[in-house]
């Protein structure tokens, strides 16, 4: 009686993993990142920004972006074509307030056949920066950075054709400055 | 036979049924008429008319307030339309920031002839239509404004978080080189 109820306890478990592998995987097939299981960061961070768009909202975003401006022209013009993008970031106060295993969840989503990794860098002191695309037959179906520093946790996931030099060139738009981003964190030695 | 008698009746009878006759006959069936006494009628069934009546004045009632309450929704008060030949004031059109041709076709209504004088007429408040419509196109238009902000948001993350992977790759010295520095240094 008890191997049997060990048993059937055992397949159960391996069902509801293979249903939880299934769906993640499925999700990941049509490019969107599950980002659901790392809403119980917001209560560590001390910034949060989540952003979910999808079709339909992109759809009315550039229904009023300006026919004028050259800036808004880019952006309606990048976002042609694209079915969602959806962000979620995360500052700490503290380092070590999120673990390996909440960037584990992301990651695995993107360790299918679909997903390839393009850069990787990894450093102790700055944390990781990963970019992933997602090639669709013959043209680019998603895009997903991840980056991790000590207090920092950011993913950035957009589905359908983007277009990467476009989007790079979209820093410092919008009226808002450009980040320095090669700015060093540490203070310079004297 | 005895027996006969049991069966159709037709023989002599044994005297002890004839006894039994005479004692249970008073017990056969004699057709009359149902007649139920008045103390065992139910007390719901004398509850069913006065409750019939109150159930149809509470819904005559609600219907009425429901029919009040739409009629006021939908039409404006009484207005007293003046004679034909005077001209009737026109509602001022709604300000909306972004008018759509609904919106036009709505504050750019013509006054109705009326015919003979001082008609009581109802008609929708111009107000009211113009309101609602100018409340959702805000709503629709604060909808958005909201998006438009997120996807410049999540566009400029993504744009930065792309040129630092590009800064931080291109900066970043082989390393081999690093390697080569300590060697000959």
């Amino acid at each position: 009686m008890k191997s049997l109820l060990i048993k059937s306890s055992t397949c159960a478990t391996l069902a509801l993993l293979f249903l939880f592998g299934t769906t993640l995987s499925a999700s990941a097939q049509d490019g969107r990142i599950q980002l659901g299981q790392l809403e119980h960061l917001t209560a560590k961070a001390s910034d949060t920004i989540t952003v979910n768009l999808d079709e339909k909202l992109m759809q009315i975003a550039a229904k009023f972006l300006s026919g004028a401006d050259e800036d808004e022209i880019k952006v309606k013009e990048l976002i042609n074509g694209l079915k969602g993008i959806y962000v979620k970031s995360f500052e700490f106060e503290r380092e070590g307030d999120y673990t390996t295993a909440d960037l584990e969840s992301i990651r695995t989503q993107l360790r299918g056949p679909s997903w390839s990794k393009i850069v990787n860098i990894t450093s102790k002191k700055d944390g990781s920066l990963e970019v992933y695309l997602m090639s669709d037959t013959s043209k680019l179906g998603g895009l997903a950075i991840l980056v991790s520093d000590p207090k920092e946790l950011t993913i950035v996931n957009i589905i359908g054709p983007v277009d990467l030099d476009k989007l790079s060139q979209l820093e410092g738009k919008f009226g808002i400055p450009e980040l320095n981003v090669t700015k060093p964190k540490n203070k310079p030695r004297n | 036979m005895k027996d006969d008698y049991l069966w159709d009746k037709s023989g002599e009878p044994d005297a002890e049924i004839h006894e039994l006759e005479n004692i249970l006959g008073a017990l056969k069936y004699q057709p009359r008429p149902l007649e139920i006494p008045e103390s065992l009628t139910s007390p719901r069934r004398r509850m069913i008319l006065p409750m019939s009546l109150a159930a149809a004045f509470v819904l005559a009632l609600f219907g009425l307030g429901l029919w009040l309450g739409l009629g006021r929704k939908q039409e404006a008060p009484v207005a007293v339309v003046p004679s034909f030949n005077t001209p009737r004031e026109t509602p001022a059109p709604a300000m909306t920031p972004q008018s759509n041709q609904s919106d036009v076709a709505i504050n750019t209504e013509t006054p109705e002839p009326a015919v003979g004088k001082n008609r009581v007429t109802r008609r929708p408040s111009p107000r009211r239509v113009n309101r609602d419509t100018s409340d959702s196109t805000m709503a629709q238009r604060a909808e958005a404004e909201k998006a438009k902000e997120q996807l410049f948001l999540a566009l400029r993350l993504a744009s930065e978080k792309l040129n630092l992977a590009q800064k931080r790759t291109q900066g970043a010295p082989p390393a081999h080189q690093i390697r080569n520095q300590h060697k000959t240094g």
